[in-house]
């Protein structure tokens, strides 16, 4: 079974005349990492919300694993998919870094034990313990996306989504995120990377979605 | 120069300020009642969508009945009409306390309408012109221009949130209110850096380099709008004056 299904998708803006989204299928499996590429307003935002039930089709059908992703709620879907918006400080609400991470697990009903374990590895990982105490939205822009990234990965979710993860990052920044991406390959996360910059795709996807005009024009070794 | 609107940006300002004002000093159901109508007659008569005055209050008719309560068990007066007890759980006093703490919360809500009506660069125009300092009215212009892109700001916050775990349907008022609470921070946050970055580029191209500026359109207050300006605050000043005096 795929892991996501998009079915003959349409999507419109409550406030808008034309179709962002016209006619899109899709079959997304588990363990790939999808690089979705497409210029600015060509669609690429509203279909990865639309995949997280964040948006409702107009027309069309999503599926995830299965089930109708409108029968799901924001929370069911977050512990299977964990999304990263293009900008982090929309996603930040804690007081301290250390409380941001916090805050999902809480929410998982994880024993305090394992929230403590996981809370450590990730600072760790992502090079944050010094900023423990920080106030999140005090951090520099890579530090911010690091830190969403840690508070998402740290509820283990089985599937990732980013929407232009590499704006306002500079090359250095860029090529760790890159490192933490593979990384995440290697873990066998499957991954939909949205973005208008090729280059940094090719790097890391396995497949490849084109987008122009609300439609899929080009679909590669993803099998329609 | 054509006017886009029925009234001046000013007049609506100053609609809101004296029905707000109104329903802040009132305190009986009727008198409130008397301005919500009001409200509704103007918010009609701009051509505002009543269903959106109707999402608005939606969410407030529970609160208003939990005010009732709260009303009749710690200031308890007038007739008892459910007890327990012996304890008064609900009152006539508590009732109507609670009824006119809940429509004047409406009529707030609902007058705040006539703002969303208003051109935010029309209403810092005019404010510049009545002698308000520019810092002033370009706070207002921003928060007019803002709202919009507020809420939508928030509908992304509000998804990372429930990404996070946090199930609406299921959790607790109390929880519920604690999320709102977290939500506020980023969306001020968001605000903040926005307006910044807008004043940034706004003083760079000069916005504040000449400030007794000539705007290309001048907003000329017409005859109807300095009658209607002249009804509203005389008459709310004339309805507080007897609301303080002649009826005590
Ligand atoms: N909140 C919104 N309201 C109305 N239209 C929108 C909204 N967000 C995006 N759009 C429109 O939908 C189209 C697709 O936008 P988007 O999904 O953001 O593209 P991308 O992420 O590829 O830049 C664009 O034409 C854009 O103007
Ligand atoms: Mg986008």
């Amino acid at each position: 079974m795929d892991f996501l299904e998009v079915q003959n998708v349409y999507f419109r803006y409550k406030n808008q005349q034309g179709w962002a989204l016209q006619d899109v299928s899709l079959h997304i499996h588990k363990d790939e990492a999808v690089g979705l590429i497409g210029h600015n307003g060509s669609g690429k935002t509203t279909l990865t919300k639309l995949l997280i039930g964040a948006l409702k089709v107009t027309g069309g059908k999503i599926l995830l694993q299965g089930r109708d992703i409108n029968g799901l709620s924001l929370a069911q879907v977050g512990r299977q998919i964990g999304y990263l918006f293009q900008n982090p400080d929309k996603q930040l609400f804690a007081t301290t870094v250390e409380g941001e991470i916090r805050f999902g697990l809480k929410n998982l009903d994880l024993p305090e034990t394992e929230i403590q374990q996981r809370v450590n590895h990730y600072l760790t990982y992502f090079n944050m313990e010094h900023h423990r105490q920080d106030y999140p939205l005090h951090l520099s822009q890579g530090e911010k996306q690091r830190l969403v990234l840690a508070s998402i990965l740290a509820m283990q979710p089985q599937y990732l989504i980013f929407d232009e993860p590499t704006v306002g990052l500079d090359t250095y920044h860029c090529r760790q995120l890159e490192k933490i991406l593979k990384d995440l390959k290697h873990q066998q996360v499957g991954m939909i990377i949205s973005s208008h910059d090729r280059s940094f795709l090719e790097r890391i996807a396995d497949c490849f979605i084109t987008m122009e005009g609300g439609r899929v024009i080009a679909d590669a070794g993803n099998g329609v | 120069m054509v006017l886009r609107d029925i009234w001046d940006p000013r007049t609506k300002l100053v609609m809101v300020i004296c029905i707000s004002t109104l329903a802040v000093v009132y305190s009986e159901p009727m008198l409130l009642l008397g301005l919500l109508f009001s409200t509704f007659v103007i918010l009609l008569y701009l051509k505002v969508d009543l269903k959106q005055v109707y999402y608005r209050l939606k969410g407030m008719i529970a609160i208003l009945i939990l005010l009732m309560f709260v009303q009749s068990v710690f200031s308890p007066d007038g007739q008892t009409l459910i007890e327990l007890n012996h304890l008064p759980l609900l009152t006539t006093g508590g009732m109507m306390k609670g009824l006119s703490v809940g429509i004047r919360m409406g009529v707030i809500l609902s007058s705040a309408l006539i703002l969303s009506t208003i051109n935010a660069y029309d209403l810092m125009r005019g404010l510049v012109q009545w002698k308000v300092p520019y810092e002033i009215a370009f706070m207002v212009f921003i928060s007019a221009k803002f709202l919009p892109i507020l809420a939508e700001e928030a509908t992304d916050t509000f998804t990372a949130i429930q990404m996070r775990g946090v199930d609406f349907a299921k959790i607790s008022w109390r929880e519920k209110a604690h999320v709102y609470t977290s939500l506020l921070v980023p969306i001020i946050f968001g605000t903040m850096v926005k307006a910044q970055r807008l004043a940034i580029t706004m003083e760079a191209r000069g916005a504040r380099a000449y400030p007794r500026r000539t705007y290309m359109r001048q907003l000329v207050m017409k005859k109807q709008d300095k009658i209607w300006n002249a009804i509203f605050v005389g008459g709310s000043s004339m309805l507080l004056m007897y609301y303080f005096f002649a009826s005590r």
